[in-house]
């Protein structure tokens, strides 16, 4: 094991199976995640970003391959691997405060220890005087509060982030963006991000990890060396944008319109071809 | 923390049982405008009143008869055969709704086929039923058969719209086969299950009643239908009223609560 990697990803198959026949939709898929490390994981939409997420969750199965989390292969979820839900998941039937308390409820902690770790943690996102309401009562950004005080409350290695801050409005995106990264730098946690928008993984990301689509492959690891923090207009931000906007670019050409239609007119020349070769 | 829930219980409770002024206004008038106009009818003559007593004679009777062991025991036997059928129902179609939720190749096995005994009318099984367990297990087994299928399908479709993610959420944060019973599908049942009890109550009173009446099994059903056939038409009337007030205390009561309860977070 290389001794600063804290996630691995071996070589890693998903297959799915329908009707007899096998889908590959992640594919020989390799890269590392080191100790305090910030990843984001981008791709175009239906690559199996999420997929690839829950299987270093240990919710799901590679069927070929291993992920590794400090040398020890991932069969199941991790005490130290904790998670971001894109639709924040909240219990509605618990509170605020017991929602965050449920990562907490496995372990082997006094009441007052467990009270006291949940009130901290929501006190840090900003939910103080909120912990008997019910998630209905919240904005979806304070809901992403508690999600995020749920994953940190049982004191992960690993915070996996599934499109955590897609399903927000710009302005609580951003200032929830700039509350993970305060956290991250504080609390030397290692965080993977999987999201479709790159201006955020270039806010965020040390090292990007983009993936091809059908079936999904890395397709580059580009690591982000800008100074924090990070501002989108800064040249340098464009740059790097730009050029992981135009390799994704690449990526979508193969399923779009255009090149389709091109690809066609292309076989008709080539049948319209032989057809005159065939009749002289 | 246990305090503090019997402490919101019971405030649920009494601002259940509280009527302020406004909320009496409420349900009063238009019941005592329909008690006035019913009484009117009678007196004026539009309807004789041996075929349809007035209200005060109504009530007289009820207040009567609620001093008479034999109308108790009436009202309690009906009562009993509804609750016994209703909890055999909840007791036998949960597990089976929670499975056919959870699990496709269970539910388009079983269901299919609880679907073709629920689409029989229930009275339909009465004679074979009487023929096999006896008129007073009947009454139970009518109410649990008809309870069945409105706590079937409510509680399947209830299990059916948990998100996936909250699974997964357990799976991260709360891992264990009996965590997920107690922290994800039973709350999140709850509220069709209220709706699925609300509904079985009613058919469960209908079928239960005719049961009394049709095979004479004792109970509130055959005391209405003696008294309307020996000419004691006030009886029959208090007979039903008492139902009625049964049903309004139960709706109130218990179904009130538990939908306060669940609403809170609904």
């Amino acid at each position: 094991m290389d001794s600063l990697s804290q996630i691995e990803v071996e070589d890693v198959t998903k297959v799915y199976r329908f009707k007899g026949t096998e889908f590959p939709i992640i594919k020989n898929v390799s890269f590392k995640v080191k100790k305090r490390d910030f990843t984001c994981i981008v791709g175009p939409s239906g690559c199996g970003k999420s997929t690839l997420l829950k299987m270093m969750a240990g919710l799901e199965k590679p069927t070929y391959g291993a992920i590794r989390f400090e040398g020890e292969r991932i069969k199941g979820p991790h005490p130290k691997i904790s998670m971001v839900f894109q639709s924040f998941a909240l219990f509605p039937w618990r509170t605020v405060l017991q929602n965050v308390e449920l990562g907490l409820e496995g372990k082997h902690l006094s009441k007052t220890d467990r009270l006291r770790i949940a009130r901290e943690l929501l006190e840090m996102v900003g939910l103080k005087g909120y912990e008997d309401s019910y998630p209905k009562a919240l904005s979806g950004g304070m809901k992403q509060r508690v999600g995020i005080a749920r994953a940190l409350a049982v004191d992960p290695e690993v915070v996996l982030m599934d499109e955590a801050f897609s399903a927000l409005d710009e302005y609580t995106s951003a200032a929830l963006r700039e509350d993970i990264l305060d956290i991250w730098r504080d609390t030397g946690k290692t965080f993977i991000l999987v999201t479709h928008n790159l201006r955020e993984a270039v806010e965020m990301a040390e090292d990007v990890i983009v993936l091809s689509s059908k079936p999904t492959t890395v397709r580059r690891i580009v690591k982000i060396a800008l100074k924090r923090p990070r501002h989108s207009d800064d040249p340098d931000f464009v740059r790097i944008h730009k050029d992981l906007y135009r390799l994704l670019r690449e990526e979508l050409e193969t399923t779009m319109v255009r090149y389709r239609l091109r690809r066609i007119k292309e076989l008709r020349e080539v049948e319209d071809i032989e057809k005159m070769e065939d009749e002289n | 923390m246990v305090k503090v829930k019997k402490e919101e219980d019971k405030a649920i409770l009494s601002e259940f049982l509280s009527f302020d002024g406004k909320d009496l206004f409420i349900w009063i008038l238009p019941l005592s405008f329909l008690f006035s106009i019913w009484e009117a009818v009678v007196t004026i003559g539009i309807m004789p009143s041996d075929l349809c007593p007035p209200p005060s004679k109504v009530f007289e009777t009820l207040l009567f008869r609620l001093g008479s062991p034999e109308f108790i025991a009436a009202i309690l036997r009906s009562f009993l055969n509804i609750s016994f059928g209703i909890l055999l129902a909840l007791v036998a179609a949960t597990p089976l709704a929670i499975l056919a939720g959870l699990r496709i190749g269970f539910d388009s096995s079983v269901t299919p086929l609880l679907m073709l005994v629920g689409g029989l009318p229930d009275l339909a099984i009465l004679p074979l039923a009487i023929l096999w367990f006896g008129p007073e297990t009947s009454a139970i087994l009518m109410a649990t058969l008809c309870a069945f299928f409105p706590i079937f399908f409510t509680v399947r479709t209830g299990v059916r719209e948990i998100a996936p993610d909250f699974f997964q959420v357990l799976m991260i944060f709360h891992p264990g086969k009996f965590n997920e019973l107690r922290e994800v599908i039973l709350p999140a049942i709850t509220p069709h299950l209220i709706t699925g009890l609300r509904l079985s109550l009613d058919f469960v009173w209908e079928v239960v009643l005719a049961v009394e009446i049709v095979v004479r099994v004792a109970g509130i059903g055959s005391f209405i239908n003696i008294s309307a056939e020996a000419g004691a038409i006030h009886d029959a009337f208090a007979g039903i009223m008492a139902i009625g007030f049964l049903s309004i205390a139960l709706d109130r009561l218990l179904f009130g609560f538990l939908e306060n309860r669940v609403r809170k977070w609904q």
